[in-house]
């Protein structure tokens, strides 16, 4: 480059313009790199965010509305494979679930899908994850002290307490279930941890005189230790609930998440119907009113659904735990004329007659079944029910399974599903 | 050194044989004007004019230079392709026409003719042609070392008059396939560039509009389809007429400095300038109608053996065509367009206006669309040119039901005799008195129910170019694209009491609506400095710096009300229950910087290299910064003077390109952090959800791709051949893997999960086999092969599962899985089925089923999700220089579908053959017919087709009869698509499929790919 060119006009204009290009690159790039790729989550928050007093109190909410959702959801699936409810629908990912063959494919969304999911409810996921945000709520307050957090032990109380039932339906379903990435474990491991936590929260709920949980923690506990064997302990339990004690799980016709599960699947889309072995059951030869079925509206073209009559709103509330429950867990457990003496009471209030038949064991035993399966119907335990006490299953296993095909299976409670053997570190042992 | 583009004041960039074209062009010019001041010194004698026209489309050709032999007298083609020579001497004279791009052309004359006609043929092989895409600057072909697709839109539409931008790339681009998934008017396809190069993020490439990214959605819109599957591609917002052409990078060896989220290649479409010269307009008008080609005899024909034993048949559409209700339409296409173009040297302009209304097969499917285009070039100096680009298009399509969401194809698919009216007596179906034979419920059902989507969509750049000096530019573009979005389900209340329909509707027959809106943003800031320096006097270097930033954002809103208290009640604020609200943003940023350096020896010899580095807002928080390289060597061989020796002489040009390159492609925004979400605790208190468990190690995936081949012009450009080798790997390959629910965390989190390879021949042949004055025929035939396959999984993972497919080691991505049974034992005195041995994957038999009864036989690869070989063959017939007929037979091989009607047919409404007559069929068959749905490799079908995807006649209509318009010039086009197609695919067809969610691959009950018919009229004034 001469010197005729470098004083040339041109040559300024020219120079003036590349600086200020170069001085505008640096200014793009002079604000902060971060800045400009800074974007927010609106709707998620980090976890980091929560690692505070003040978040305990959303964290255990959000444990019991997880739980609340997980339960309509095991309600439901729990209802199909068992002789409560039949599919009425053309959502095949469900039919494993009425045709009992769930067991035969541990792929299918037993162990996948979420509490609304549209594919049909889940109930591993839903009921595992109400567990871990129960746990993970418990494990954070532990850290804490009562100074830093209003109401710790209440809050601690609600933890344990919705861990456990969480677990404690895990136990009614499952076969067997993992916990935080862990061994496979049975479904009587899962009730021994379900144990625990309601131990605990007996523990808190008394310290924090929480009335309700602390008899929601007896009923749990009766229940748990009544499926491990332990009688005794169950009674114990059972005997502490006093009458008239209920603790809800709460629904709402706000938003799907938050429905009546049994009500959304049976009254409003007919997906379900209440099965033929489960209508208008009579209890010494009079009908009872506690497994009314209403016909579905459109009863004169042949079809249609049965609708239970227990949930009969979006908003409608299901018991988490009962005084009736814990009777019939003390009448399990104590037998003989106790158990037909708590069975008369709790037929009195719906004007249904005693029981005039044979006090035998096995007698009693089936007029605890048949009780619980009136009582508790369409409350999560008829599936538990019917694999503890090797019911028979109707229709038989093998039996055509109609329209949609296939046979029915055996299912009478679910495997450990795909989802968790494959990508459990510790299961499938790659240890990531 | 290649040439730039740039510098519009100096016309269009040429090489080597061009510039002395050029240099003739302009002198010729000068010429004419020359003897066109001095016409007093001619001879007096007759006038010759005429036109030239392109031989591939019969549009004019402006800026062709047209010589009289044996004179020093030559013309320039005016912007209507029109020539003129007054007081030529003698009875004939001899033209010679000649044009960049084109290959030569004489005609004979006669003196005083005023409407000759030159019909020219394009070059096979242009390495003088600018490429603007993936390049610092516009630069010749000849200088860039990977292969780049090119689609001259103007031409194939001239010829075909196609109504989205996808069926204009199909089979027009070799390695692209664009994979449809149903007939409805409005829907779109799957683009996949070069393979699947990923195991759970998007497969679909960047695009671009005048070099802005924007919004490349496809699966848009309500999910007509259920089961998370919209329809509805964005891409096909894009006004095909606005567009001039389109240019497509396969890979990263191409696309790296388009950096992160270029992996899987970049589409960039050019609309089209405005020229200097007088304002022209060209008027189009469009009518045609489109079908579902022979329903009666395609739609399954299902079977029921009633309580009497008796097997009775229904052929739905047969049916109901008998009783005068036809199931489908024939869809009327309508379509208005105006466009104007012109300018000065300084300012010029184009204008386009569109109205394009189509309806489907289905009764309520529908898509109306006005697209408007405003492009303006302003040449203030020479050392400036900026150029602005805006276009706007509003559209309303209403989708049918199909899939998994019902509709008149669910509904036909799986009718049954069982649900006949007849059959009410005899068999207790659910109402069977209303359902005609359908299966759920009949087609009005489904038509009483709307599914909207509403586009407002702008699409806006800045582009300028300023050249300080002559070896430097700087090119600053600016643009943004804004797609506001509205969907709407709704479904009026139906009056139980006294609409049958009710029947069918039960859970909304109160009525609902839902109703989202999604505003999508994509900004673009692109600037970019070259230098160019002579080195020595045959080593030319191009320096280039560049910095992009990109912005997305997502804006949602949704609501839905149940339950209407009357008829007539349509809002979500009249519903009786607001059942969901949802309010949500997600943003994405992007800045990388790049630099290259291009150095030419000779202006034949072309080295590359390059490198990017980008950073993303979805990196993790171990992820700081992504590089990229690229390097890429381009050669001349027939410009070499000791290979020109070599080299036969019916090679005419060859070029050898080889090209490394590393590209990128981001994980969705949040998905490394751990996140909680909202919900709703107990009594409607706030609690908040385990949601995303994250992956602070999440980085990009990464393309690392070579690639070589050639461009060779063979016999004077009669043939010409490109040809490409790729070898694609993409490591850190994002999964969305499942999470064990014992950890809390159910959602599925992104993982960097592997190594995939995709590699393969990429071919494009163009043969000029006949050309004469009065007739040509023309051929172009592609080809790609792609062979897939999953090199490594992260960990010792080997295999991970999602339904029918599998990702596994040795096999291409997502490729079909499952238990194969090979034999079985039938009886029939008790119809049972026993001993079902399964493919052991080994050669051998084991068990299907354990003594518990479940399945545990091994899952065998049965085939491809995507095919393996894409191609096309297209023919062109030009009769005088007025008639031309194209066709294009599209052929896709060596992939599988999932034919979910047959599996749900025979496994689950049991309305298939199979059931009734058990001992007709291998039992190995039946044993999966009866597994309870557990075995399905029955229903995993070769998908392999060829179809004849486009017939096409032009017909330029005589001068005389134009000008009866006063136009300039008149064409009409007869077109007609998807005429007949040859496959073995046992389903309905072979391209049908689910678009979007888990289903991809898989048939439902589909609306096949429409026949068509469209009459358009052009006139140019």
């Amino acid at each position: 480059m001469n010197a005729r060119i470098l004083k040339s006009p041109r040559f300024l204009v020219g120079a003036r313009r590349i600086a200020a290009a170069l001085v505008a690159l640096p200014l793009l790039v002079g604000c902060s790199f971060d800045d400009l790729l800074e974007v927010s989550a609106p709707s998620n928050l980090p976890a980091e965010n929560l690692e505070s007093p003040a978040a305990m109190p959303i964290l255990v909410n959000g444990a019991i509305g997880d739980f609340e959702c997980a339960l309509g959801a095991a309600l439901v699936v729990t209802a199909v494979v068992s002789d409560e409810f039949g599919d009425s629908q053309l959502g095949a990912a469900q039919w494993p679930y009425d045709r009992r063959d769930a067991n035969q494919q541990p792929y299918s969304i037993y162990g996948t899908a979420g509490c609304n999911s549209a594919q049909g409810p889940g109930i591993y996921s839903p009921l595992s994850t109400s567990r871990w945000a129960a746990d993970n709520a418990l494990t954070k307050l532990e850290g804490y002290t009562a100074a830093q957090v209003p109401k710790r032990d209440s809050l601690m109380a609600a933890a344990a307490l919705y861990g456990g039932f969480s677990l404690a339906h895990l136990g009614m379903a499952m076969c067997s279930a993992a916990l935080d990435l862990g061994p496979e474990i049975t479904n009587m491991q899962l009730f021994a941890q379900a144990e625990d936590r309601f131990t605990k929260a007996l523990q808190f709920a008394t310290t924090a005189n929480v009335v309700a949980y602390k008899n929601a923690a007896n009923v749990g506990l009766a229940r748990v230790r009544l499926f491990q064997g332990n009688k005794t302990g169950a009674a114990q339990a059972a005997a502490l609930v006093p009458a008239g004690f209920v603790l809800n799980a709460t629904a709402s016709d706000s938003e799907t998440r938050r429905y009546n599960r049994v009500y959304h699947s049976n009254i409003n889309t007919r997906n379900y119907t209440v099965e033929e072995p489960s209508r208008n059951l009579l209890t010494e030869g009079v009908p009872d009113p506690r497994t009314k079925v209403v016909r579905g509206q459109n009863a004169s073209d042949g079809t249609v659904a049965w609708y239970q009559q227990k949930y009969t709103a979006f908003g409608s509330p299901m018991p988490v735990a009962r005084y009736q429950e814990a009777q019939l867990i003390l009448a399990e457990a104590q037998g003989g004329a106790t158990a037909v003496s708590i069975v008369n009471a709790l037929r009195a209030p719906h004007g249904l007659p005693a029981y005039t038949g044979p006090t035998d064991a096995t007698s009693i035993q089936n007029l605890i079944i048949e009780e619980r399966r009136r009582e508790l119907f369409v409350e999560g335990f008829r599936l538990h029910d019917t694999h503890r006490f090797k019911l028979p299953l109707i229709p038989a296993p093998g039996t055509a399974y109609p329209i949609k095909g296939g046979t029915y299976g055996n299912t009478t409670c679910f495997p450990l599903p795909d989802v968790e053997r494959l990508y459990n570190p510790t299961i499938n042992g790659t240890g990531k | 050194m290649a040439r730039s583009v740039h510098n519009a004041w100096r016309g269009p960039a040429v090489g080597r044989r061009g510039l002395l074209r050029g240099a003739l062009g302009l002198t010729l010019a000068l010429a004419v004007l020359t003897l066109a001041g001095a016409r007093p010194l001619a001879a007096q004698g007759q006038s010759v004019s005429g036109m030239v026209l392109n031989g591939a489309t019969l549009r004019p050709l402006s800026g062709a230079q047209v010589l009289i032999e044996g004179t020093q007298r030559g013309a320039l083609t005016d912007a209507n392709g029109r020539f003129v020579f007054q007081n030529v001497t003698g009875a004939t004279v001899e033209l010679r026409v000649i044009m960049i791009g084109y290959r030569e052309a004489r005609v004979t004359a006669r003196a005083g003719d005023t409407a000759v006609r030159v019909a020219m043929t394009e070059s096979a092989i242009a390495l003088d042609e600018i490429v603007v895409t993936g390049q610092p600057g516009g630069t010749q072909r000849r200088a860039i070392g990977n292969a780049i697709a090119k689609v001259d839109v103007t031409n194939v539409m001239a010829n075909s008059q196609l109504k989205s931008m996808q069926e204009l790339i199909n089979g027009r681009a070799p390695g692209v396939v664009i994979m449809p998934g149903t007939g409805m008017v409005g829907s779109g396809s799957v683009i996949r560039v070069r393979g699947n190069s990923t195991f759970s993020l998007t497969g679909e490439p960047l695009i671009y509009v005048d070099g802005v990214r924007v919004n490349n959605e496809q699966g848009s819109g309500i999910n007509a389809q259920a089961f998370s599957s919209g329809v509805i591609s964005r891409l096909n917002d894009f006004n095909p007429n606005d567009v001039e052409s389109i240019e497509i990078l396969k890979g990263p060896a191409a696309a790296t400095l388009y950096g992160t989220e270029a992996s899987r290649g970049v589409i960039n479409i050019i609309t089209k300038k405005g020229a200097p010269g007088g304002a022209r307009y060209s008027l189009t008008l469009k009518q045609g109608s489109n079908w579902f080609s022979n329903p009666e005899g395609r739609l399954p024909v299902n079977y029921w053996k009633d309580p009497s034993g008796k097997v009775q048949e229904l052929n739905i559409a047969q049916r109901e065509k008998d009783l005068g209700r036809p199931l489908f339409r024939n869809g009327a296409q309508q379509a208005f367009g105006l466009n104007v173009q012109g300018g000065t040297e300084g300012l010029r302009y184009y204008l386009g206006f569109d109205l394009d209304k189509g309806e489907g097969a289905e009764r309520n499917n529908f898509r109306d669309q006005v697209s408007t285009r405003a492009n303006l070039q302003i040449l203030p100096n020479k050392d400036l040119d900026i150029s602005v680009s805006t276009g706007y298009v509003t559209s309303r399509t209403q989708l049918s039901c199909e899939g998994g969401c019902g509709g008149t194809m669910w509904g036909a698919v799986f009718s049954s005799p069982q649900f006949l009216g007849e059959n009410c007596a005899v068999g207790a179906a659910y109402g069977c008195g209303f359902r005609r034979g359908f299966q759920s419920a009949p087609p009005e059902r489904y038509y009483a129910f709307e599914m909207l989507q509403d586009i407002d969509r702008f699409t806006g750049s800045v582009t300028a170019n300023w050249r300080p000096f002559s070896w430097m530019t700087h090119r600053v573009t600016v643009g943004t694209d804004l797609t506001a979005e509205q969907n709407e389900e709704f479904q009026g209340r139906v009056d139980p009491a006294r609409d049958t329909l009710a029947f069918f509707i039960v859970t909304t027959a109160l009525g609902y609506k839902y109703q989202t809106r999604r505003t999508h943003y994509n900004n673009t800031f692109d600037y970019a400095a070259t230098i160019n320096r002579d080195i020595l006097a045959n080593l030319n270097s191009a320096t280039a710096l560049g910095v992009q930033y990109y912005q997305q954002r997502i804006e949602f809103i949704g609501v839905q009300g149940n339950d209407f208290a009357a008829p007539g009640l349509e809002t979500v604020g009249a519903a009786a229950r607001k059942t969901y609200t949802s309010d949500d943003y997600l943003d994405n940023n992007t800045l990388g910087f790049y630099a290259q350096e291009q150095l030419s020896w000779n202006d034949r010899l072309f080295f590359t290299a390059a490198m990017r580095v980008d950073n993303n807002s979805a990196f993790g928080e171990e992820i700081k910064w992504a590089l990229y390289p690229k390097a890429s060597v381009s050669w001349v061989l027939n410009e070499e003077p000791k290979a020109r020796e070599i080299l036969p002489d019916v090679v005419n040009a060859l070029k050898l390109r080889l090209a490394y390159g590393q590209s990128g492609q981001q994980p969705l925004s949040f998905s490394a952090l751990r996140t909680y979400t909202a919900i709703t605790g107990p009594n409607n208190t706030p609690g908040v959800s385990p949601n995303s468990v994250g992956n602070p190690d999440l980085g990009p995936e990464r393309g690392h791709e070579f690639e070589a081949g050639f461009d060779a012009g063979l016999m004077d450009d009669k043939l010409g051949l490109e040809f490409t080798f790729y070898n694609k790997k993409t490591t850190d390959a994002i999964l969305l893997k499942p999470n064990a629910p014992s950890g809390g965390f159910t959602a599925s989190s992104y993982v960097n999960a592997g190594e995939i390879l995709n590699r393969g021949f990429e071919a494009l042949l163009k043969a000029q086999l006949v050309e004469r004055p009065n007739l040509s025929w023309d051929v172009t035939l592609t080809g790609a092969t792609n062979h897939s396959e999953v090199l490594k999984l992260a960990g010792t993972d080997t295999t991970i599962i999602s339904g029918s497919t599998q990702h596994r080691i040795g096999y291409a991505p997502r490729s079909w899985f499952r238990e194969r049974v090979v034999s079985a034992t039938y009886d029939q005195a008790t119809n049972t089925i026993s001993n079902a041995m399964c493919d052991n994957g080994s050669g051998g038999t084991v068990p299907c089923y354990n003594a518990a009864g479940v399945v545990t036989a091994p899952r065998i690869f049965l085939g491809r999700t995507t095919p393996s070989f894409e191609g096309s063959i297209s023919t062109g017939l030009r009769l005088w220089s007025r008639l031309r007929l194209n066709s294009m037979l599209d052929i896709k091989t060596g992939y599988k579908k999932y034919n979910n009607n047959l599996r749900a047919r025979c496994q689950i409404f049991a309305t298939c053959l199979e059931n009734i007559y058990p001992e007709r069929y291998d039992p190995a068959r039946i044993a999966e017919v009866r597994s309870n749905g557990t075995l399905v490799s029955f229903v995993v079908n070769d998908a392999s087709f060829a179809r004849l995807r486009e017939v096409s006649l032009s017909y330029e209509v005589p001068d005389k009869y134009a000008s009866y318009f006063r136009a300039k010039r008149a064409s009409v086009n007869v077109a007609a698509r998807n005429l007949y197609t040859w496959t073995s695919y046992p389903g309905l067809d072979p391209e049908n499929q689910f678009l979007e969610g888990g289903n991809v691959g898989l048939e439902q009950s589909n609306l096949p790919q429409l026949s068509s018919f469209v009459v358009t009229f052009n006139v140019s004034f």
